[in-house]
């Protein structure tokens, strides 16, 4: 009786193990896959635009029609800034953390301008925060460079979206963009 | 050979785990429409203490989970309920998406990357701001968009910076019917 208790138990803690392990690990593993194959070729904090056959697989509310452009950024060696530039129109730049959640969005009657800066830094831990006499709430904030980030972690993933009206303008406005830089400090 | 009790228990507990980690993830990260719609929205709540699942759900997938400042809806089935084939043509109407800038897709189901898709700029809008747009695999006259050859067939609609953040139900969202099969 208690050997069948104990295989029992024994395979309910099997069991939330291997569940947890799927809803944890298995889909960030098929991510980053599927990341590794978009950004094969660039460097970590180099801003690039993303092929438009692939962009409406990785960013599920864009289309083929549009301009995503991506920096994988890296803030192991201390903060980068990213100076965007972009047509005069609708656009939308994200943060995504290394959980794959959003945590920062910006978009053009936001910024108001076709050019912005962001600077992103590693978001202090707990113990920092208390040791820390800086102000806790500076995330969010413009300052004199632009605006400013803090990201759980060392990886994220800065995404800039932007529909085109009309597609005889995508070689120039792919132009524009282009002169986005994403670079650590 | 025979499985012992206890391996037997542990193989079972291990396939349990596995099997609703896959459908959590299955059925994470969408939410239906009220009012009957066929449509189901597509997102990630950050307030949801389970959103880890809704993310797992789109990385899964090798996909971003949408932007919070758009709203993504799919489907899989016409205003009947039966699911979308490619050999049929929908017609897929309703009122002008009130929304900054929206696309409709379609695709195979689970390639996102093969979808064919039109947008607010490409789309002619009647008059009395409907929507009306033909989803067939031949031509067709006005807005088309051309089905894909695939046993699945799913259809999106993305709509960035709503001007209504709560889109509530059917009225909202277009209509797809279907038309006639060959």
């Amino acid at each position: 009786m208690m050997g069948r208790m104990f295989w029992l138990v024994t395979a309910l803690f099997a069991g939330i193990a291997a569940h947890l392990a799927t809803i944890l690990y298995a889909p960030s593993l098929t991510f980053e896959r599927k990341l590794n194959v978009i950004v094969a070729g660039h460097k970590p904090n180099n801003f690039f635009l993303m092929m438009p056959d692939t962009q409406a697989g990785f960013l599920p509310t864009s289309t083929a029609e549009d301009i995503v452009g991506l920096c994988l950024v890296d803030l192991s060696k201390g903060k980068v800034v990213i100076d965007a530039h972009v047509p005069q129109s609708f656009w939308n730049f994200s943060i995504y953390g290394s959980s794959g959640q959003q945590i920062y969005d910006i978009n053009d009657v936001e910024a108001g301008a076709d050019s912005f800066s962001v600077e992103l830094t590693k978001a202090k831990s707990l113990i920092e925060q208390v040791r820390s006499n800086a102000d806790p709430d500076d995330a969010g904030k413009i300052a004199n460079s632009g605006w400013h980030a803090e990201v759980p972690g060392e990886q994220a993933l800065a995404v800039l979206w932007f529909p085109v009206r009309d597609q005889t303008q995508r070689k120039t406005l792919e132009d524009e963009v282009k002169q986005t830089n994403c670079n650590a400090n | 050979m025979r499985l012992s009790f206890g391996a037997a228990f542990l193989v079972a507990g291990i396939a349990a785990g596995y099997i609703t980690g896959l459908q959590a993830l299955l059925r994470s990260g969408t939410v239906s429409v009220p009012n009957n719609s066929k449509w189901l929205q597509e997102l990630v709540n950050p307030k949801d203490p389970y959103a880890i699942y809704a993310v797992g759900h789109f990385e899964a997938q090798g996909a971003l989970p949408p932007p919070r400042e758009s709203q993504l809806f799919s489907r899989d089935s016409d205003e009947d309920g039966k699911s979308l084939r490619s050999e049929c043509t929908y017609l897929l109407s309703g009122t002008a998406p009130a929304a900054r800038w929206w696309a409709v897709s379609v695709a195979p189901a689970g390639a996102m990357a093969d979808a064919v898709s039109t947008n607010a700029s490409d789309v002619i809008i009647t008059g009395d701001e409907r929507l009306n747009i033909t989803l067939s695999h031949r031509t067709a006259a006005g807005n088309w968009l051309a089905m894909p050859d695939a046993a699945n067939v799913k259809v999106t609609l993305a709509l960035h910076e709503p001007y209504d953040q709560n889109i509530k139900g059917s009225a909202s969202l277009p209509t797809l019917t279907k038309v006639n099969c060959e």
